[in-house]
């Protein structure tokens, strides 16, 4: 091996061991969801946003409120509602009687880990703040202008049902957030597991075992993650496939895609693929790494068309189609 | 009083001829005259009559109405010949003309006025009768004459098969197009059906053996990346041809658990998945293969592909032994 990418990869499977930390002392209280897991974990090491989809009950909370106090972070979660308004958000100015003056109260986004939940029953301009400071990672109260605690990041849900009276996000506030994870039920041999674990007197508890400057550690080490031309191109094959899919042999799923990928998604899909190696130790990226988040990434980035609604095709239909005919390098 | 009776009898008796030589189409006279004073009915005529009894829609049709007339010319006025009253048929010219005739010793001159029409819809067009108004200029006596109402059956428009342009072209390029086909047929696909039945005869794993054996000059050349390429590559075919499942298209971990999945026996999966993590090392991490890995992954696919050459002949053997049984 070329003997930086050696320093490397001793250098991350010594900066990794934290992560098995942290899975760890998830599985204390989080049973079963594994890719939920790892996928909190990928976005706060990325640096990005999760969209997380699944019906109620499934232990979105509980896992950021979990890994928050593992990583020693602070975390609100925001009930988002008709008549939230933007100022409940980041927050506002009041006035101050005994000093006479304005003063400001910051809101519940001046935090680590934001459990935005049910971010489509809130209007489009409590959405827009939200995802504004997503993307700038600063809020302007009046007229001063607050930078936001690093890490920062923010866990929206989504709720497949129940869609009477909701905002849907647009396309392009949806491409805002890094990966989008769809969860589904535990097994039965796991929901077994959850019954016994939180149906006792005592709740399980966890422990801190990093803080959040380890996280900010790890997120540079992350960067510096060797990506090899092959797999630079398996990513933009992948990538361009959605865009073009006639010029990859998908000559038919050309009427079922409106728009494809952004280039956002090409630089989404590297960082997260990098992570996804971090994750195993490895300080090199493997096409093993890019198809394991591929979908994540790209779900909601591929927009489909109204022959494909038609057809009930769905994006992630799409992707797995692209995914199977891209070679692999 | 006889002589009288005669007389009277001479006078019926000539009016009632002069009655009975009226032609069919000339016209009556309007007032009575004297006998003596009448220009003989010979004298002046008209008919109408049409080129066709029937034509298609896209065609014409010409009406002509020619006037007969002998003595002297000068004795008649006439008045325009209105155009006549037709249905389902479009006017699209008139014309006119004179021309004299010596008939028995008698001049008879001739006008001919007429008309072209094109057919508006199918089904049976008419032309009403043409009325021609004239003066008998020595006893100034306004009369006329009619011509018949004539009709037509329109049939579907009629269009003649087009002649094709330079036959002997489209025969040539017919016949090089011919020629063109026999030739790629021969060359492609005969070739490959011959190629195709030598193929069958090689099983995959003999193929995957010496594209290996080839792979070696890439070692000689000193490209390492081409040669664990071509390994990955010579790897995956043989899995997914022994296994039949799209193996080309799996990263290294998500193949070896289709694997698992499948049950295929450890030996062999520990040895696919030494070959391709070193490949996917030196692919993706730069890795520099020791002299021992290069052969490590050349032995390691070599084996994999006789043994699988092994347990198909085996197999045979079972197969001609139960037969046999």
């Amino acid at each position: 091996m070329d003997q930086d990418i050696q320093a490397l990869n001793e250098r991350i499977k010594e900066e990794s061991k934290f992560v098995a930390d942290i899975l760890g002392e998830m599985d204390k209280v989080i049973v079963g969801q594994k890719n939920m897991v790892e996928r909190l974990m990928i976005a706060l090491l990325s640096d990005g946003h999760l969209l997380l989809e699944g019906v109620p009950g499934l232990a979105k909370t509980l896992a950021i409120s979990t890994l928050s106090r593992i990583i020693n972070a602070r975390f609100q979660r925001i009930q988002f509602t008709p008549d939230l308004l933007p100022a409940d958000l980041i927050g506002t100015l009041i006035y101050n009687q005994q000093e006479a003056c304005f003063t400001t109260k910051k809101g519940p986004i001046f935090s680590n880990l934001i459990l935005a939940d049910e971010i489509n029953r809130a209007p489009a301009k409590v959405q827009s703040a939200l995802l504004e400071a997503m993307q700038e990672r600063q809020v302007t109260i009046s007229e001063n202008t607050f930078k936001l605690d690093e890490p920062f990041l923010v866990l929206a849900t989504q709720n497949p049902i129940e869609q009477h009276g909701t905002y849907p996000l647009p396309e392009a506030q949806i491409d805002r957030f890094m990966l989008k994870v769809v969860i589904g039920y535990p097994s039965k041999e796991e929901e077994k597991n959850i019954l016994r674990l939180h149906s006792g007197n005592s709740a399980p508890t966890v422990e801190t075992k990093v803080n959040p400057e380890r996280i900010l550690q790890a997120r540079k080490v992350v960067r510096e993650i060797y990506v090899d031309e092959k797999i630079e191109n398996y990513i933009l094959d992948i990538i361009f496939a959605t865009r073009f899919p006639e010029k990859y042999g998908l000559d038919d799923l050309r009427d079922l895609i409106n728009y494809g990928a952004s280039p956002r998604a090409s630089l989404y899909l590297k960082i997260t693929a990098c992570a996804h190696a971090f994750l195993r130790g490895r300080g090199y990226v493997t096409p093993e790494d890019v198809r394991a988040i591929s979908m994540d990434v790209l779900r909601h980035r591929v927009i489909v068309s109204y022959e494909a609604e038609a057809e009930e095709v769905t994006s992630e239909d799409l992707v797995r189609r692209i995914l199977g005919k891209i070679e692999v390098p | 009083m006889k002589q009288l009776i005669i007389i009277i009898i001479c006078f019926l008796s000539l009016s009632f001829a002069q009655g009975d030589k009226s032609p069919t189409n000339a016209g009556a006279e309007n007032d009575s005259i004297p006998a003596s004073q009448i220009p003989h009915w010979d004298n002046i005529s008209i008919r109408g009559f049409i080129n066709k009894d029937s034509l298609p829609q896209n065609d014409t049709l010409i009406f002509t109405v020619e006037l007969q007339l002998s003595g002297n010319p000068d004795d008649y006025s006439f008045l325009p010949l209105e155009n006549p009253q037709v249905s389902r048929l479009n006017l699209i010219s008139t014309s006119s003309k004179n021309r004299s005739e010596v008939k028995n010793g008698r001049t008879m001159m001739f006008k001919e006025y007429q008309f072209v029409y094109c057919p508006t819809s199918i089904g049976m067009a008419y032309i009403n009768a043409v009325t021609l108004h004239y003066k008998y200029l020595p006893l100034d006596r306004d009369r006329t004459l009619q011509t018949m109402r004539l009709g037509v059956k329109v049939t579907d428009p009629h269009f003649p098969a087009k002649k094709a342009k330079w036959p002997w072209i489209t025969g040539f390029s017919l016949l090089a197009l011919i020629a063109i086909c026999t030739i790629l047929y021969v060359l492609l696909f005969h070739k490959d059906q011959k190629e195709a039945e030598v193929d069958q005869g090689i099983p995959f794993e003999m193929e995957i053996q010496t594209q290996l054996k080839e792979s070696r000059n890439f070692l000689k050349s000193g490209d390492l990346g081409e040669y664990f390429d071509s390994i990955s590559h010579l790897m995956r075919r043989f899995i997914a041809e022994k296994y039949d499942f799209d193996a080309q298209g799996m990263p290294t971990i998500e193949l070896i658990n289709r694997l698992k999945e499948m049950n295929i026996n450890d030996l062999l999966r520990e040895k696919v998945k030494k070959v391709l993590t070193t490949c996917d090392m030196v692919k993706f991490a730069k890795h520099l293969p020791s002299q021992m890995e290069i052969d490590e992954v050349y032995i390691n696919l070599e084996c994999c592909t006789t043994d699988s050459i092994e347990e198909n002949k085996e197999a045979l053997i079972n197969i001609d032994n139960n037969t046999n049984k």
